[in-house]
């Protein structure tokens, strides 16, 4: 972990922020479609927040701006602040590639890579140059595979292709393969929406053991009780706007918004 | 009342369906039928000559047996030199418009330019080449200038499919990559290419079938003389050396054109003979494209 935490260094004096913290987060695309309207949300770490809503509110847009991932989409322009350990990521000297190895993602799909299990998991930290020898390699790869609980299915057959393995199993070694990157923020665009409901939990679980070990995370999901299940914090977005956010408790048993009511009530979706 | 209208239309539907089915059968088996026939009719007249031992590794001198060794050598070598160059430019070229690429009106153009190439005659290929490669650039008739004539002729379809191959990889794994702190190139070397290998190998081998069987833009660039070709000579700026790109060479194809259009005695049976062979490299090209194809992806996905 010595060489893998310049990010977090940098700003290791200023504990009292958040560890992420977005002010007014405005997203268009074309330039004239505006997306997602000022955002303010805060992520403490070893917290799971929830981004819920209907589909098209700007959760998942989002969540996108938070790693800069909507940079590879084209036209799509961020305004406001993402203050990452207090320094402001949404500036265009931003280097994406050292900030995307501390916030990681997890998309909707599993995404293996054509490689092996063990390959999928070491591919970006070798690329990255924090592996070294057999050793470290090795190490990774199974604590890694611990904390996504995948460690005692693959054990016996980590050369085999990643694309062998079943759906939830391999979204959970995408999740291993985004911890193996050493992140401190993880965001879940809806991580089991393709998955069969004994995934689904086996994923929830690894979710909350995650946040136990300190790192922030950031779940986009479609499934009430999933939020309710994960996360600590909820928050709702309506249309391109972040209306209610609260404690999850809160949120779903004294929402506020009559917006927010109808759609827990399944109103909408 | 409305059960009979009910079964009216249903046996009308049921009708149509046949009809349809009838007549799409009878295009397809015309199909097959003009494919087997063209095949069966040249390896009836070629096969005696083709399988004659002698054929494949007699020179085109020989006073007893004329065979084509020096014609398949300059195939194969002019294939493998077209590879050596039109493989890397169209890699490049496809994964810019793929990856690299902004939208804008230079990349259309760009696109629009390599669409058009591909539907150019290969006879103006071959009189462009023969003007630009053999006279101003002053290679003379040659190997390097035949395969800069079908390179010309192979970036196209090449570009075409690496491109595909390319863009057939989900946006998911692109994501998935970028999203682990990964450069644009470092994704696009280590999984986009993988991913899209089994059909880039594929788009190759067959691409290779194509240039293998092509004349008209041979012809005037690589010329249409049978070569000398000595294979123990070391000087490689020998005109009788078989590696010597700078020297005419004769493919298969050209070779048929011209012992057809200047028949000599006895011509006919190697023409035909000859046109066996080329068949039968053309199927083996797509037969190991498949076979290659499936064995990557089996060998990327399984192991």
């Amino acid at each position: 972990m010595t060489d893998t935490t310049t990010i977090q260094d940098q700003a290791a004096g200023e504990k009292n922020l958040p560890l992420l913290r977005t002010k007014d987060v405005t997203v268009t695309y074309d330039l004239t479609h505006e997306a997602l309207h000022k955002t303010s949300l805060d992520f403490e770490g070893g917290q799971v927040t929830a981004l819920i809503g209907p589909s098209g509110c700007g959760k998942s847009t989002f969540l996108r701006c938070l790693n800069l991932m909507n940079r590879e989409i084209p036209r799509c322009s961020v305004g406001g602040q993402i203050l990452y350990h207090g320094r402001d990521i949404n500036t265009p000297k931003e280097n994406l590639f050292e900030l995307r190895k501390s916030i990681g993602m997890v998309f909707q799909q599993p995404t293996p890579f054509r490689k092996s299990i063990r390959e999928n998991i070491l591919f970006a930290p070798k690329k990255h140059g924090r592996v070294r020898t057999k050793a470290e390699e090795d190490e990774l790869v199974e604590t890694s595979l611990r904390q996504a609980a995948l460690w005692d299915e693959v054990k016996d057959k980590l050369r085999q292709s990643a694309h062998a393995l079943s759906g939830g199993q391999q979204q959970r070694l995408c999740i291993a393969r985004t911890l193996a990157m050493k992140p401190d923020v993880v965001l879940f665009d809806e991580p089991c929406s393709a998955l069969d409901p004994i995934s689904t939990f086996a994923i929830e679980e690894t979710i909350r053991d995650i946040a136990a070990s300190g790192i922030c995370e950031i779940i986009v999901t479609h499934n009430m009780e999933q939020a309710t299940r994960v996360s600590d914090r909820t928050a709702f977005f309506y249309v391109g706007d972040m209306i209610e956010t609260g404690t999850t408790q809160q949120i779903f048993s004294d929402p506020h918004d009559q917006r927010l009511v109808d759609y827990l009530t399944g109103r909408f979706g | 009342m409305a059960n009979r209208s009910l079964d009216a239309h249903v046996a009308r539907i049921d009708r149509q369906d046949k009809i349809a089915t009838g007549i799409l059968t009878v295009i397809v088996g015309l199909v097959i039928l003009l494919v087997v026939s063209i095949i069966a009719y040249i390896i009836v007249r070629g096969a005696g000559r083709a399988l004659t031992p002698g054929f494949l590794t007699n020179p085109y001198n020989d006073e007893v047996l004329p065979g084509i060794l020096y014609q398949l050598w300059d195939s194969f070598y002019l294939l493998l030199v077209t590879l050596v160059i039109s493989v890397p430019i169209s890699l490049g070229a496809a994964i810019f418009l793929v990856e690299y690429a902004p939208d804008n009106w230079v990349t259309s153009a760009a696109k629009t330019a390599i669409e058009t190439l591909s539907s150019l005659p290969s006879i103006v290929v071959g009189m462009f080449g023969s003007l630009f490669f053999v006279v101003t650039l002053g290679w003379g008739i040659s190997i390097i200038a035949g395969a800069c004539a079908l390179t010309m002729f192979n970036i196209p379809i090449l570009v075409r499919t690496i491109q595909q191959a390319l863009e057939d990889v989900p946006r998911s794994q692109r994501d998935a990559a970028l999203a682990m702190g990964l450069t644009r190139w470092e994704t696009t070397l280590n999984v986009l290419l993988p991913a899209a290998m089994p059909a880039i190998v594929t788009g190759i081998v067959l691409s290779a079938g194509r240039v293998f069987g092509e004349a008209a833009a041979l012809i005037f660039t690589a010329g249409s003389a049978p070569a000398r070709l000595n294979f123990a000579s070391v000087n490689f700026l020998s005109p009788t050396n078989p590696f010597n790109i700078f020297r005419p060479a004769c493919s298969l194809a050209v070779y048929i054109w011209r012992l057809t259009s200047e028949p000599t005695a006895g011509s006919t049976e190697i023409v035909w003979g000859t046109a066996t062979i080329l068949l039968a490299c053309v199927l083996l090209f797509n037969i190991l494209a498949r076979l290659l194809g499936k064995f990557l992806s089996r060998r990327l996905t399984a192991e």
